[in-house]
């Protein structure tokens, strides 16, 4: 059963009551959350994705709700807490939503240490998924959304979950999260893309989700072949550049940005280095989303 | 028999003898074989909580059963697993490094706690977390060894003075390091109570018998008695109960491991008398066996309830405040009164720690100072 067959009243319930159970790729998530403007995201977002049954194993159960009476009419905030565990300060409440994203993002980076975990958009094509490894502001997530929305399947657009036990990556289909410039950008480069409310002056400046295709989330249980590790940059004034990069720096890049590299030691290495081996490897620079997406397309045919 | 069976019942009546994590450290065997999912759901969210993932994956990977499990909560035990090796990779780092930085100048180092448990691979170690490497030096030494380890990297976190201050006066520790280049936390201590508190064991006679670790020259852990009683002293007397249950697992697992000798259980409770330290010593019986079934031969136990037990009012009392406290973990959201033992158990704290005309104004402080507790 999906979400979206709850009504607006009977997820509000369940939300402030018992707490909402998603299938989001490999993992049941748990949602509580009292907040009405929470509810009203869970159902734009997350409507095509299936509930657990009901008593079925739950990975991770996390809250989002305000730390107390009084900051709920004063200056409201929200906490965002996991297992009881409260790992951030308090948000403004109207960053209630993306603090669920975020908070998510953390408690897998931090918790799933059976994956290594890269902080990387994941896309796929004709089989083969293309990793596109980040520092905040390199225009992968807004590649990744551009891809998508050119029927590219959506695997994660925050991180990549490398199975240690058959290094195949495991989807973790989310709304895209778009930033600042990139939301006017994805909105005029995709009229059928379907965006949240802009969220502004969040810590990462203004922030907008966009929901993923329901084929993607239909298909999150189906790992995928890592074939392409591409560091994207977006530049302006620059012609479309793809180059190869030597195996060796891509696996310190990628180390570099990977969350629990330190924690799995010699198998993150071993996991990683068969990840780069069976993977092209470029530095890609551009300007214009029309060509990024064709570049991308000759990408993954070759391979 | 009967006193496994009452134990039963007085967790069943602490509210929570039913709690899977519980029934899991007790019979990891039967729970492994009977456990459906949400006990395992609700265990690992526990286990989580209170620190002890890690170690109950040992634990099930010990007994070669992690393959026998559901796939999902085999996918939290790898991971956990994953956490314990590098955590046990990262603390073995750690001591190598404190004892070269303090070799020059011949420094013996007493590792304790959870660093003393990986490196001395004795039984809480699979498993044991920790944040901070904890080391005991002679006081008399203590300035040079606080000079070597700012020489090679460790720096203070506390600048204020009047942490500064509070921590040279009045505690038995350095200022806490941390490491510049690593960001690994070191806690150097010279005694194991405050020189205020109203226990005093004497520091002498814990280095008199120290064992020395054959891989680490010049390195040291407790005896097997005063190690349960430093664990026990740390929970009971000297902090909050935050990883309390995690505490008593550790002390259960070298009760377990040491008294595998007959003559231990009676050496303990003589060595607790003679340090003064029969109080905690009473206490973390009480709860290992309560909660951990602990196995005490009776007449030892008799002798620590005669000599460290504060009579019946003040250990009813005591019984709700740190079932409360240690239960914690057990409940996602805290309940009011739980906050109130909390409290009260870290005014206590402090209370053993010095007396009435120190702690006022220091709790008055901590109170409004921004990052106070």
């Amino acid at each position: 059963m999906k979400l979206a067959s709850l009504s607006a009243a009977e997820l509000a319930i369940r939300l402030g009551g018992e707490g909402v159970a998603l299938s989001i790729g490999d993992f049941a998530i748990c949602l509580k959350s009292p907040l009405s403007s929470v509810a009203k995201a869970v159902a734009f977002f997350y409507g095509d994705y299936e509930l657990c049954a009901v008593g079925s194993f739950i990975d991770y159960r996390v809250e989002v709700a305000p730390p107390s009476v009084i900051r709920r009419w004063f200056r409201p905030q929200v906490n965002f807490s996991f297992d009881g565990l409260m790992p951030f300060k308090p948000l403004p409440q109207v960053q209630a939503f993306a603090m669920f994203e975020w908070g998510l993002n953390w408690v897998i980076a931090n918790n799933a240490h059976q994956f290594l975990v890269i902080h990387a958009a994941v896309v796929e094509r004709h089989g083969r998924a293309l990793i596109f490894p980040g520092s905040p502001g390199s225009g992968k997530s807004t590649l990744c959304a551009a891809l998508v929305n050119c029927g590219w399947r959506l695997l994660s657009d925050e991180m990549a979950l490398i199975s240690l036990a058959n290094g195949l990556v495991t989807p973790f289909p989310r709304p895209v999260s778009l930033k600042n410039a990139s939301i006017d950008i994805i909105g005029r480069y995709a009229e059928k893309a379907v965006i949240g409310d802009v969220i502004q002056e969040t810590a990462k400046g203004s922030v907008a989700h966009m929901r993923p295709p329901v084929s993607s989330v239909a298909a999150g249980g189906r790992q995928s072949i890592p074939s392409a590790v591409i560091f994207p940059r977006w530049q302006a004034g620059v012609a479309s550049s793809l180059s190869e990069l030597p195996k060796g720096q891509t696996l310190l890049k990628v180390a570099e940005n990977s969350f629990n590299y330190n924690v799995l030691g010699i198998t993150g290495f071993n996991a990683l280095a068969d990840t780069i081996n069976r993977c092209r490897c470029y530095a890609y620079t551009y300007e214009f989303l029309d060509d990024a997406v064709e570049t991308m397309e000759l990408v993954v045919q070759d391979g | 028999m009967l006193s496994r069976r009452w134990n039963l019942l007085s967790k069943m009546a602490s509210g929570y003898g039913e709690q899977p994590l519980l029934r899991f450290l007790c019979e990891p065997d039967v729970a492994c074989a009977t456990f459906v999912s949400t006990e395992w759901e609700g265990l690992l969210r526990t286990a989580r909580r209170a620190n002890l993932l890690s170690r109950v994956a040992c634990i099930v990977k010990g007994r070669g059963l992690v393959e026998q499990l559901p796939p999902k909560v085999r996918h939290h035990l790898t991971s956990a697993l994953r956490v314990a090796e590098s955590n046990q990779v990262s603390v073995l780092q750690e001591v190598r490094k404190v004892r070269s930085a303090l070799a020059e100048q011949r420094v013996p180092v007493v590792l304790l706690k959870g660093a003393a448990y990986i490196a001395g691979e004795l039984a809480p170690a699979p498993g044991r977390l920790l944040s901070d490497i904890d080391i005991m030096v002679p006081v008399g030494q203590l300035e040079i060894a606080e000079r070597e380890l700012v020489a090679h990297g460790w720096m203070p976190t506390k600048f204020d003075a009047y942490d500064q201050r509070y921590y040279r006066q009045w505690m038995h520790e350095l200022p806490p390091l941390r490491h510049l280049g690593r960001g690994t936390n070191l806690d150097v201590h010279h005694t194991i109570l405050p020189p205020t508190a109203a226990l005093k064991p004497d520091i002498n006679k814990l280095w008199a018998t120290v064992v020395a670790l054959p891989s680490y020259a010049g390195v040291f852990v407790l005896s097997p008695a005063d190690m349960v009683l430093h664990s026990a002293t740390h929970l009971f007397h000297d902090g909050e109960l935050e990883n309390g249950l995690r505490d008593l697992v550790d002390m259960d697992s070298l009760i377990r491991e040491f008294g595998t000798d007959t003559g231990f259980p009676d050496r303990l409770v003589q060595r607790a008398v003679e340090l003064d330290l029969a109080r905690p010593l009473f206490y973390a019986l009480r709860y290992c066996t309560k909660l951990l079934d602990t196995p005490f031969p009776e007449a030892a136990s008799n002798c620590a309830d005669k000599h460290g037990s504060p009579g019946m009012l003040l250990v009813r009392l005591m019984d709700t405040l740190i079932m409360r406290s240690i239960g914690a973990v057990f409940d996602s959201k805290t309940p009011p009164l739980t906050h109130v033992a909390k409290f009260a158990m870290y005014v206590r704290s402090h209370y053993l720690r010095m007396p009435v005309h120190l702690l006022i104004p220091h709790l008055i402080r901590k109170q409004f100072s921004p990052d106070s507790r």
